[in-house]
């Protein structure tokens, strides 16, 4: 069995994008993976969430993860000044092309935090899995229509 | 820049479905500058349409390119080696890069992934409007640099229509400025609102659509 479809098995999976400014310092890492419970998570940091490109965002979801989760800066906290709100306007962007193919916008989010530790990171893919858990996985995972 | 939007992905997928392998080719030149059909939007629209063929139950395999232009032989050229490879070809550039892809690749079919709608400028970040209609003859020396046969809602050549609000705005859309109003401003700023008075010139359309398809020769260009 693949690992993907271990982890389809397992649970969800979920990719965490944060921004590094985000992070609290003994925590950066450039990217790393946890299982947690009903879950699996991928987590990647950015430079600032204004690097987040939506074909990016749609490739992740092409590989077949379940959902993505931005994590940025709050908007006045933007070490970049306007990056967290470029972000969240792709993050929109990205959902309604999601829902012109039918996918529901849910499996993409964005939550606005700062000075967050991994296991906070963990308890926001928590959040993105309950909402899109009553969608089932994501039909490119197991090749499924919907 | 040419300006060109996506057509619905729903229409793109009806085109897709009956094929097996199809080239997404962009363009880097006018329509990345407006968004459609760069490499970014390729590579943007790409895993749209194999998510949404793979919903609906059909497995289309996606390969992409962008050219720096699909309006010029050369870099058409270059897409030869992948083209063979395909069933089809969905090209985002303009309505230039579609016909070249489908004169070049010909017999296989080429689709147009975006429509073609305008010669556009971007006045700031996400907004584009139109400021040339290719119309083959121009006024801009009479009109003080605004065009109002493409930014006039009625293409008036002879001053406003009468329907311009009191904010300077086209009575078809409050967003826009009444042309004409900007017209008559910069004649008065220049001290030369006589000139609007003047008759003008009868119009020649035939050098654009009106004179049939458009083909020009230049002698000392050719080989």
């Amino acid at each position: 069995m693949s690992n993907r479809a271990e982890q389809a098995k397992q649970g969800l999976e979920i990719v965490v994008l944060y921004c590094q400014h985000g992070i609290c310092d003994d925590a950066k890492a450039s990217a790393w993976s946890q299982d947690a419970e009903g879950m699996y998570v991928r987590a990647v940091m950015m430079p600032c969430s204004s690097k987040l490109e939506v074909p990016y965002i749609l490739k992740i979801l092409e590989s077949g993860a379940d959902a993505v989760e931005i994590v940025a800066c709050p908007e006045k906290s933007c070490k970049l000044l306007t990056g967290s709100l470029r972000a969240e306007r792709r993050v929109e962007y990205i959902r309604g092309l999601l829902e012109k193919i039918g996918y529901a916008p849910e499996r993409v989010g964005i939550s606005r935090k700062l000075a967050q530790k991994p296991d906070e990171l963990i308890k926001i893919a928590g959040t993105r899995a309950d909402a899109v858990r009553s969608l089932g996985t994501n039909p490119m995972k197991t090749g499924e229509q919907q | 820049m040419i300006f060109a939007e996506w057509k619905p992905i729903a229409e793109l997928i009806e085109k897709l479905k009956p094929y097996k392998k199809v080239l997404l080719a962009g363009c880097a030149t006018c329509v990345a500058e407006c968004a459609a059909g760069g490499e970014k939007e390729v590579e943007t629209l790409a895993p749209l349409l194999r998510m949404a063929l793979q919903k609906q139950g059909h497995t289309v395999e996606i390969v992409t390119a962008t050219l720096d232009k699909q309006c010029e032989w050369e870099f058409v050229e270059q897409l030869a080696e992948q083209a063979a490879e395909v069933d089809a070809i969905m090209s985002v550039a303009c309505g230039i890069g579609v016909q070249a892809l489908a004169e070049r690749f010909d017999p296989k079919p080429v689709y147009p992934g975006v429509n073609t709608s305008a010669l556009t400028i971007r006045e700031e970040a996400g907004l584009w409007a139109g400021r040339c209609a290719a119309c083959g003859d121009c006024v801009l020396g009479e009109t003080f640099g605004y065009c109002p046969i493409a930014r006039c809602a009625k293409s008036l050549l002879n001053g406003p229509c009468g329907g311009t609000r009191k904010s300077g705005k086209c009575e078809v859309n409050e967003d826009v400025d009444c042309i004409w109003n900007l017209i008559v401003e910069r004649a008065y700023e220049r001290g030369q609102i006589e000139s609007l008075a003047e008759p003008k010139r009868t119009k020649n359309w035939s050098n654009s659509g009106h004179g049939g398809p458009k083909r020009v020769i230049r002698e000392d260009l050719r080989q």
